[in-house]
Parts: structure tokens; sequence; C-alpha cells
């Protein structure tokens, strides 16, 4: 009976093409997680590379900062020297940065930290009229603070990214694609609060 | 040819391809239900008594068959576009690029986005992104399925080895594709062929199937060598589909890359140094990028990023050939890059190490500058006026803030900022509450610079703001957008400048977020004749008073409008204009293209583009996601209508 026969092609066309197009769908649906992910992770690194943008700007800001601070300011021998010091910290935490590593921790404590020195400083400046005065010093003072307003907003966007990052796999269909293929939660950039405080402070209160 | 047939001819093709692929479609379910037929037949035969009128007919079948292959080719399809349409950025990151922040750009790179600047201003086309990608080849990339999205990637050999010249050339021919749309025509190329490759995955997959099956008795076999044989039918159809596929994918991009080579020689009147940049990349020999992601979006790239025999590109030696229209001249080496290529080079180095000299940079080796009969439609050597007038226009301070993802919030806020004292102590205090007291100070030390800039730079301004803007998160953004929204109500209207910052977010910022949500056109120009109707009026109200019927009449015409009269002044007003787009966003392409080409045969009519006038353009297209021509005349001081220098 050909109405039988075309009945049965139909159901084996059936039994055949079912499974197959639900395992392609499976395949698809999959390979859509991990591209979210894998973009993800991509924004993330974009979102890190440009604070890291910033943070070089402001390490190439400090020295010159020294040099015109340097003759007015004898006596704060100590307080010059803390921002060297943190400098140099904060310019070796990002130099790991760009190997590829997300040490984001190292870089957030190192740049807490030459942000602390460099408040100290502008604190201890204000005692010196002339050189408050200072037309470059000015100049340095408001760059600084620009480039200082411009790091806070990448690390704003970069904590957007690691959170929308975390949020896919930490929740459900895309934490069993990121356990497959490795991606894991990553950390946020986490010292808004202490960025204000005085290093000796942070140290003390066990941040 | 002008801006528009460009566009239109890309247009042509994609309709091209659209027929193809829905008769490979039509092919591939003829093929895999022959067997059905011949069987059916088969048995009819054997009946006794007369065969019915069609032996080989089940509708049953042929349903199930058709329905099952254009599900999967669709989703096929769907599947690949998905991955393509998160706009040029997604590509580009997917690509391993990191976005070049002027701030932090090296000389060299500043020399980049100074070039794309320039280039972006000069063919009136949105500043896109740039990206980088670390790889020593020299490539270029523009992504993006919209102008608006659009964004270029450069590799770091491409921006270290060569010259100005050269990398201006290579930017061009990357502006190129964007404005002909000719990335929207390979993403639905590779769609087109990712959908009928999936019918031979499938293929493949049945024929695993089977293999694995366990020997059994012969009634069961039967079913195996059924399967096996559909299963081997499917790969040839869709291998020889997607083949095919390919073949015309290729012979479309190379189409393309010809017509933007000979467009960026156009743009930058200076075919010998695109040519030379060819030359440079034939010098190197081995010009492949090691990501592995690059295999497929091959046709996104400058040069072939890898090499296949169904090359997207020409070859090299056919395209400085055209480009020079003469004999093709031996490659040149770049001296940067003896230390960093591998063995591979050497021969090709070796035959052509010996000269230094350039061949094609003599100018008596180059033909004549191609002439352009729709001069208003190319920037004519407006790329060198570009520089100098942003120089003159913007202090320096002031170019790099619209750099900035941080302060080119500032500087959209201040052109929208108010002209009285009251005014602006409110608009200063809605900053501070929503942006925080540093954006506010931020807002007041910028405040000179923006507003010494004259009025025709504004929309420029806006543009050059927009890739920075393209980096905030989605919070920030909203944070911003209300906050700016806030501000423009500050004065209780809403004036064109802020109007058109508004539509140029839209386009360009708020689509990225809400994915591509362009409504599906399909509407036609007859549906929205009165809405087309008010906003060629506006435009002409907008433009010269003693000639509002003329100007009028000139778009009018474009369109067929039936009245010969504009509206009323007082119905030409933006509220007006917003609702018309609104229902004018839901026109299919083509008759969105042909009202903001009356719009801008309206704006044209006077031969005197005034600043309202170009921001009425600029936010009506945007808002109907189609690219205007360039207004680099009214930058130019030199232009009839130019109006930087009028007042000075």
């Amino acid at each position: 009976m050909p109405v039988t026969l075309a009945a049965l092609t139909t159901r084996e066309l059936a039994v055949v093409v079912l499974p197959i197009a639900v395992a392609l769908l499976l395949v698809i649906v999959l390979a859509g997680l991990y591209n979210g992910l894998a973009i993800a992770r991509v924004r993330m690194r974009n979102a890190l590379s440009q604070i890291d943008v910033q943070l070089r700007r402001r390490h190439d800001l400090v020295p010159n900062l020294v040099e015109t601070v340097r003759g007015y300011m004898e006596h704060e021998r100590a307080t010059l020297h803390a921002v060297i010091q943190a400098r140099a910290a904060a310019v070796e935490a990002a130099d790991g940065l760009r190997g590829g590593g997300m040490a984001v921790r190292a870089l957030a404590a190192a740049s807490a930290n030459l942000d602390g020195a460099l408040h100290a400083l502008f604190a201890r400046a204000e005692a010196y009229p002339d050189l408050k005065a200072n037309a470059v010093m000015q100049n340095l003072q408001e760059e600084l603070v620009t480039t200082e307003n411009r790091v806070a907003f990448a690390r704003q966007a970069f904590n957007d990214a690691v959170m929308r990052m975390n949020e896919r796999v930490a929740t459900f269909p895309g934490n069993l694609v990121a356990g497959l293929f490795g991606f894991e939660a990553a950390e946020p950039w986490q010292t808004e609060a202490d960025t204000r405080a005085v290093p000796g402070v942070r140290l003390g209160a066990g941040a | 040819m002008n801006f528009f047939d460009h566009q239109d001819a890309a247009r042509k093709a994609t309709r091209r391809l659209v027929v193809i692929f829905v008769l490979s479609i039509v092919g591939v379910i003829a093929v895999l239900y022959a067997p059905v037929a011949v069987v059916l037949t088969n048995e009819a035969a054997k009946q006794r008594g007369p065969l019915p009128m069609m032996p080989w007919w089940d509708p049953g079948a042929f349903v199930c068959i058709a329905g099952a292959v254009s599900a999967v080719i669709l989703l096929g399809a769907g599947v690949k576009r998905l991955q393509l349409t998160g706009g040029g950025k997604t590509v580009a990151e997917s690509l391993g690029g990191a976005w070049v922040n002027p701030a932090g750009a090296s000389p060299a790179e500043r020399r980049l986005l100074d070039v794309v600047e320039e280039m972006s201003i000069a063919s009136g086309m949105p500043v896109p992104p740039v990206y980088m990608i670390e790889d020593e080849s020299i490539n270029a990339f523009a992504a993006g399925t919209s102008p608006r999205n659009a964004v270029l990637g450069f590799t770091r050999g491409a921006v270290d080895r060569l010259t100005r010249d050269e990398l201006q050339g290579v930017v061009a021919h990357e502006f190129s594709h964007v404005a002909h749309g000719d990335m929207r025509l390979n993403i639905r190329l590779a769609c087109a062929v990712a959908g009928v490759m999936v019918i031979a995955l499938i293929g493949r997959g049945m024929l695993q199937v089977v293999a694995r099956a366990p020997r059994s008795r012969s009634k069961k076999d039967d079913g195996g060598v059924g399967l096996a044989l559909i299963g081997l039918l499917l790969i040839v159809v869709g291998s020889l589909g997607a083949f095919f596929g390919r073949i015309l994918q290729a012979a479309v991009s190379r189409q393309r890359e010809f017509l933007a080579d000979a467009s960026a020689a156009q743009y930058t009147r200076n075919p010998g140094a695109l040519a030379d940049a060819l030359r440079r990349i034939a010098g190197i020999g081995d010009n492949r990028m090691a990501a592995d992601a690059a295999g497929g979006l091959n046709h996104f790239f400058f040069t072939s990023a890898v090499n296949t025999w169904l090359a997207t590109h020409p070859p090299i030696a056919e395209r400085i050939r055209r480009l020079e229209g003469a004999a093709v001249a031996p490659a040149v080496p770049s001296p940067a890059i003896s230390s960093q290529v591998g063995a591979g080079a050497a021969a090709a180095m070796g035959i052509a190490g010996a000269s230094n000299a350039r061949p094609g940079s003599s100018p008596a080796s180059r033909p004549d500058p191609p002439t352009n009969a729709s001069g208003a439609t190319t920037p004519v050597r407006a790329i060198e006026n570009v520089r100098p007038i942003l120089k003159r226009g913007m202090s320096k301070r002031l170019l790099e803030a619209c750099g900035e993802p941080y302060d080119a919030q500032a500087v959209l806020l201040l052109l929208a900022w108010g002209h009285d004292e009251a005014v602006r102590e409110r608009q200063r205090e809605i900053v501070r509450a929503g942006l925080g007291p540093p954006m506010a100070a931020l807002v007041s030390r910028l405040r000179p610079a923006v507003t010494d800039v004259h009025e025709t730079l504004h929309m420029v301004m806006i543009d050059l703001c927009m890739p920075a803007m393209q980096q905030l998160s989605r919070p920030q953004y909203t944070a911003f957008r209300n906050t700016l929204a806030e501000v423009m109500r500050a004065d209780g209207r809403v004036n064109l400048l802020e109007w058109a910052i508004r539509s140029v977010l839209a386009r360009r910022i708020e689509t990225r977020f809400g994915g591509l949500r362009d409504p599906v056109g399909r509407l036609t120009l007859a549906d929205c004749l009165d809405a087309a109707r008010t906003l060629v009026s506006t435009v002409a109200w907008a433009g010269e008073r003693s000639r509002v019927q003329a100007a009028y009449l000139r778009g009018a015409d474009l369109l067929r409008l039936r009245e010969r009269e504009p509206l009323d002044a007082n119905r030409c007003s933006l509220d007006a204009v917003d609702h018309a787009l609104e229902r004018l966003a839901h026109l299919d392409e083509a008759s969105r293209h042909a009202v903001v080409q009356a719009v801008s045969e309206a704006v044209s009519e006077d031969a005197l583009l005034q600043p309202r006038e170009h921001l009425l353009l600029r936010g009506i297209a945007d808002r109907l996601n189609v690219l205007v021509p360039s207004a680099v005349e009214l930058l130019d001081a030199q232009a009839p209508g130019a109006a930087i220098d009028r007042r000075s």
C-alpha cells in the first residue's frame, strides 16, 4: 500500500531527523552560551586594560610632580619618599597585569597606596603658598585629579563587566558551560572605600 | 556612481543572494524528496489497476521534508547571524582586539587615530572606535552591521610598518566598506552559507549513527542502508550548496574589494599610497594572522587574513595594477620587517631587497586622481583640511576630552547647557546629583572650551565623542542618559542641537545595549507620504527663507509627492519630526534611503549648508539608519558655503 509506505517513510524520517535536530539544537545552545561567556571575559579584560591606560598616565605624571615639589618641600622628605615608593610599587603591579594576568587585587592595593601617598603630599603642599601658586604645580594637580576621576570611572566600568561575567558564570544555564570550559568568576576592583584612607591607617585596620 | 548608488548596488546583490538562497533550499528539498517519489512510484506500479494521477506525490512526506529542511537551514543561518550581529564591537573583541584609548595611545597609535578621525569627518561618516590586534602581520578590518555600530580593527603590524599615507589609504579602504554596506552583505552571505552547510553536517551525523549501530537482522539492515543513503545524499547536497555559496560569496567579496580600493583612491586622492601599502604587504610574503578566529571572518579583512583558494580578496598584484593603471611593480620589502619575518618570506625579500626606492611613489607613474561626477558626495581633498580646521576650531584640551569615556560625557552635557545663569545653576545641580561632584567640577572646567566652539563644529564634536561613549558600561550609560535628559529638560524646551544629540545617541549607543533592534521595515513609501512630507517641509523651512518652496519641491519631486506646497511652518516642529520619524522607521530599506535622499536634496537646494540644516539632516539620517554624504564643505574655509569663518 502506497499510503502505508509513505506514512512509514514519514515516520522513519521523523525518527531520524528529530533526535538529530534536538542534538543540533543542544549544540547550538551550548555554543551560544560559550560565546556569551567568552565575550563577557574579553569585555572584562578590555575594561581592565582601560584602567591600565589611565594608571600608566598617572604613573607618568608623578615623577614630574616630585620634581616640581622637591625644590619647595625640603623638609617633607618622608612624604616625597612615600610617593616615590608607592609609584614604583604601582608601576610594578601594573606591569604584572600587562603580562596577561588578572592580579587585580595586588594592583588595586598598590594603586590605593599611591592614591593615599599623593593625597598626603597634596595635603602637605597646602602649607606652602609659593608652591600652591606655582603654575606647573596647579596644572599637575589638576591633571592628577582628572586622571584619578577617570581611573574611578574606568574601574566602575570594569566592575560592571566583572559583575556581568560573574552573573553568567554563577547562574543557571551559564554555570554548566562555565564549569565545562573553565570560566571562573573574576574579582572586582574592591578598594572603593579604601582609596581615600591614609595608607598607615588602612594597614592597621587590616582591610 | 555616487554614494547612494553604491549602497543600492549592495542591496541588489543582497536580493540576488536571497533568490539564490531560496532556490538552493528548494533544490535541497527536491533532491531529498526524490527517493521518496521513486519508492512511491514503484509501489504504485506493483499494484493492480490503473495508476493514480500522481503516484509520486505524498503531501505528508513532502511537508515533513520541506519543513525539516527549512527549519534546519534557517536555524543554522540564524545562529551564524547571532554570532555576527553583536555589532562590530563583538567581532573585534572576539578577534582579540582591544579598544585604543586616545589617552594611552603611543605616537604610532595616535597617528592611526588621527587618520581615522580625519577620514571619518572628511567622508561624513561617524567616527568608529578603533581596535588594535596584537599581531605582526599588516592587516585591517571593518566590522559591524551598519555604519553606526561599525568598528575598525588594525593589526600592530599595520600601525607600526605603514607610512602615514599608506595607513590613510588602508583606513580609506575600510571606510569604503562601511559606507557601501559591505559588512552587512558579508554577514548575510556568511549566514546563508552556514545554513546550507548545516544540511551536510546532519548527513554526516546520520552516517555516524549508522556506522555505530550494532549489526542485526536483515530487516533492520535495510533501514540502516536507507539511512546511510539519505545521509550521503544530505552530505552531497549540503556540501555542494555550501560550495557554490562560498564561490558566490568570494566572487561578490572580490568585487567589493575592488570597489573599496577605488573609493579609497577617491577619498584620499592618492591611489599610489594604497598601492604602496599593498606592495608592502606583498613584500612580506607570508602575511597571515595567527588568530584562529580569523578563518571564519576572512571577508572582513583588508587582505585575506588566511589564504584559501576560494579567496575573498583579489590577488594583490591585480589590485595594485588597477590602482595604478599600469604594469605591476615588484614587491618592496618593508625596512622594518626583516627581523620579524620568518624563513618563508626570505625568498620574496631576496628578489626585491636590492631596490629601496618605491616605484609606485614617484609622481610620474601615477594616473591623474580619479574625477568624480557627483562632487558633493565625495570628500574632495577634504582630508588634508580636516586636521587644521579641527585644530583651529577646538582646543587641544577639548579634543582630548572628546576621546575620553569620562570627559566625553561632560562635553555632551555642555552641548545641552543653558544660556541663562538660573538654568545653568539648575543644570549643575542635576549633574552633581546624577553623576557626582567630580563630574560637575569637570563640566565647569570644560565649559569655556566648549562654548568657544563655533556651531558648525557641534556635529563634529558629537561624532568625536561617540567612540569613547561606546566604552561606557550599561549602568554608567544609563546614569549618563538620565542626567542628560534632565539637563535638557531644565530649560523647558528641546532645541535642535539637543534633539540631534539624542538621535545620534539612540542610534550609535543605545542600539548596542538593546542588541540590534531596528524595526523590520515592511511599510513602503506610499504608506507614509504624510510623514515624509513633514520631514521635507521642515528641512525646507530650516534653509533660506526665500527658497523654502524651491527646496521643498526638490525633495518632493524625488519622492513624487503630490502636494506642491510645503506644510505650514508651525506644523514643522521637532515634535512633528519625531512623530514622522517614528512612523518612517518602519519603512523598508530602499524607502528609507529615498526619504533621506529627498531630505538631503532639499537641504542642498540653496547650495549653502547651514549648521541647523546639517543637524536636522544628520539627526534624520541617523534615526532612519541611513548614512549621509559628507558635509565637509561646511568645515572648509575656502568653500562657497563655508560657515566657519563667516563670523570672524
